[in-house]
């Protein structure tokens, strides 16, 4: 609906991201090893916020919703238009939902408060949600509940995140959360479920897992 | 049976297709502006209809047996008299006394330590809260998707029967901003319509000199936060503003109630400790514990003598708004007894 009035002549670029650990891509409930055990994914989910294109610090193009939920259990791809002979070397978007739209009542679509990401208690979106099982003889099964988020400062979590890339039709932005999930502050955390500092540190640790995939 | 049930169900819509769009809210003249943005969001009649059967319908719990009004009686000005703290599901009890509901359209913040930051979210945190409805958003839409009086009454309010969360929340929210209490005796003095006796007169200005920082009028509260000098209660250990802001300057600090319709909404405070006016003035005048976060207007407590008490006192029932408590429109509505009935 959105695309049938063409003013002048578009291209559509599609962007995608997609969760991989330890160079695979990550599929909920398979079995990865993991340190010395192995380490099996419920949920990993996070929210991608006023999706740009940009050339240089000229804004090129914007995606047509303000925010998309990527789930490890639904493959999707967001589709931009760009006028066609545009250029652009740099994406920027937000990871999580910003303060003012935390602060809008009940919203439609991908942030429907039902969708599993909305802090019934206290108001405010899980802006990362990553649930995992440990599995492994020395350690029988232990979780790891990761619920990342929160828009009040000092713990305000939304990350702002800058790619460079070379322009292209299909862009794939690679989730790589090995090192996320083997840095030493993560490690010592196993359940986060309000907005804290270690949720504040956290969301900061996982914005470095995107990168622009090269493949 | 199958014909009765269509009959009702055609009667039922008559009676919401008769129902003729009502004006329902209006800024009482005296009042500041309110918070909630009205032009972004305008009231409209069939969808405060549809809130209020979702705010008396306990089908918004796990076993259908808890509705909002359970805690919040409109009767009771839509607080929960009698029990200290609210009592939920299967009779659990929780650990804050609920609060009346009146005047949200003023609010900035939802809940005694603020944790909800608009009312069209607040709904989810009674819904999903184990020990009040315990049931899960996403079970309450499949019933109401099953229901014929809800898929029309969403259809009239939402021009579709597509049922989602956003529209339920976004209909029980209309509902509640039509809770406008503005009507008490205190207002009709205000507008010029009505005098106060010589005792009522004599309370409001000890209210002006050592209450109206806080309980500021015409609302009768700023809704801030603050800590009005209560003894730590051992039982719940809760430290109000604190659990959302984690600044110590928050301990024991918890939003400040109106006090308007306090004769329908005892007992009193965010546990429901006291239940007469006269064991909160008190607390004002002998038993205030200081503490770091202790308000400055309360750190030596209030001298008040015992006329002044009870001028106090009278002044405080002159916010009783019995045209707001037996507003027919804020009642039970008597289609949820029809649809429910011989099934
Ligand atoms: C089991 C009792 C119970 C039920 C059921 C219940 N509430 Fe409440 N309500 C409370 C309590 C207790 C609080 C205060 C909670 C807090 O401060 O943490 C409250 C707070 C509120 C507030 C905030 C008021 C303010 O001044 O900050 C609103 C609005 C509200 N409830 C609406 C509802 C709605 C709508 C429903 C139904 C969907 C509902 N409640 C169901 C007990 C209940
Ligand atoms: C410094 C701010 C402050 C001042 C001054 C103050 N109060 Fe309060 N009042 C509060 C707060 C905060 C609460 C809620 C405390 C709680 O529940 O923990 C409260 C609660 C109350 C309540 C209970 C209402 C309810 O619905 O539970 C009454 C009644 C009351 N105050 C009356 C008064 C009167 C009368 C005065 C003046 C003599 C006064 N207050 C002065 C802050 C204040």
């Amino acid at each position: 609906m959105l695309f049938n009035v063409l003013v002048q002549a578009q291209n559509s670029i599609s962007i995608k991201f997609e969760p991989t650990f330890k160079q695979v891509r990550l599929e909920p409930n398979v079995a990865y090893p993991y340190l010395s055990d192995s380490i099996q994914f419920q949920e990993l989910k996070f929210y991608i916020g006023y999706l740009q294109l940009y050339q240089d610090d000229s804004l090129v193009a914007y995606s047509p919703q303000t925010h998309y939920l990527i789930d490890i259990h639904q493959k999707q791809a967001i589709t931009l238009s760009i006028p066609s002979k545009a250029k652009f070397n740099q994406l920027r978007f937000q990871l999580g939902v910003d303060s003012i739209t935390s602060v809008s009542g009940a919203l439609e679509g991908d942030l429907d408060p039902s969708l599993g990401m909305y802090w019934t208690w206290q108001s405010g979106y899980i802006h990362t949600k990553i649930e995992a099982s440990i599995l492994g003889s020395n350690r029988n099964k232990t979780h790891f509940t990761y619920h990342l988020g929160g828009y009040q400062f000092p713990f305000n979590s939304l990350q702002t995140i800058q790619l460079s890339l070379d322009q292209t039709e299909t862009i794939k932005i690679e989730v790589d959360i090995t090192a996320f999930l083997e840095h030493k502050d993560v490690l010592k955390q196993s359940v986060i479920m309000s907005p804290k500092p270690a949720s504040l540190a956290l969301s900061q640790i996982f914005a470095y897992s995107f990168k622009v995939s090269q493949k | 049976m199958k014909s009765a049930k269509v009959f009702l169900m055609v009667s039922i819509l008559l009676f919401l297709a008769a129902q003729k769009p009502i004006s329902f809210w209006q800024k009482p003249p005296h009042f500041p502006k309110p918070t909630f943005d009205f032009k972004e969001k305008p009231l409209d009649s069939t969808k405060v209809f549809l809130g209020r059967m979702l705010f008396f319908d306990p089908i918004l719990s796990k076993d259908n047996s808890v509705s909002c009004a359970s805690c919040h009686s409109p009767y009771n000005a839509f607080a929960h008299t009698d029990h200290p703290v609210s009592h939920g599901i299967n009779d659990q009890i929780g650990n804050r006394n609920a609060p009346a509901l009146f005047n949200l359209a003023w609010q900035k913040l939802f809940m005694w330590d603020g944790a909800i930051n608009h009312i069209e979210v607040q709904s989810l945190a009674p819904i999903s809260q184990p020990k009040e409805m315990n049931e899960n958003i996403n079970t309450v839409l499949e019933k109401l998707k099953k229901s014929n009086l809800y898929k029309s009454a969403f259809k009239r309010a939402f021009g579709d029967t597509i049922i989602t969360s956003a529209k339920l929340l976004k209909a029980i929210a209309q509902f509640e901003l039509t809770l406008v209490s503005a009507n008490a005796k205190y207002d009709k003095v205000y507008l010029g319509k009505d005098s106060f006796t010589d005792q009522e007169k004599r309370g409001y200005n000890l209210f002006k000199q050592h209450c109206n920082s806080c309980h500021q009028e015409p609302l009768f509260s700023s809704y801030e936060f603050e800590n009005n000098g209560l003894k730590a209660d051992t039982t719940y250990n809760d430290y109000g503003r604190f659990l959302m802001s984690h600044n110590p300057k928050d301990s024991f600090k918890f939003k400040i109630p109106s006090l308007r319709n306090l004769a329908y909404t005892y007992p009193y405070m965010h546990d429901g400790r006291f239940k007469k006016l006269s064991e909160v003035l008190n607390h004002y005048s002998n038993d205030i514990k200081t503490s770091s976060t202790i308000a400055e207007p309360l750190k030596n407590g209030i001298p008040l003598t015992g006329n002044d008490k009870a001028d106090i006192i009278a002044l405080l029932n002159t916010l009783n708004d019995r045209a707001f408590v037996f507003n027919p429109a804020h009642q039970f509505p008597k289609e949820l007894l029809k649809a429910n009935e011989g099934k």
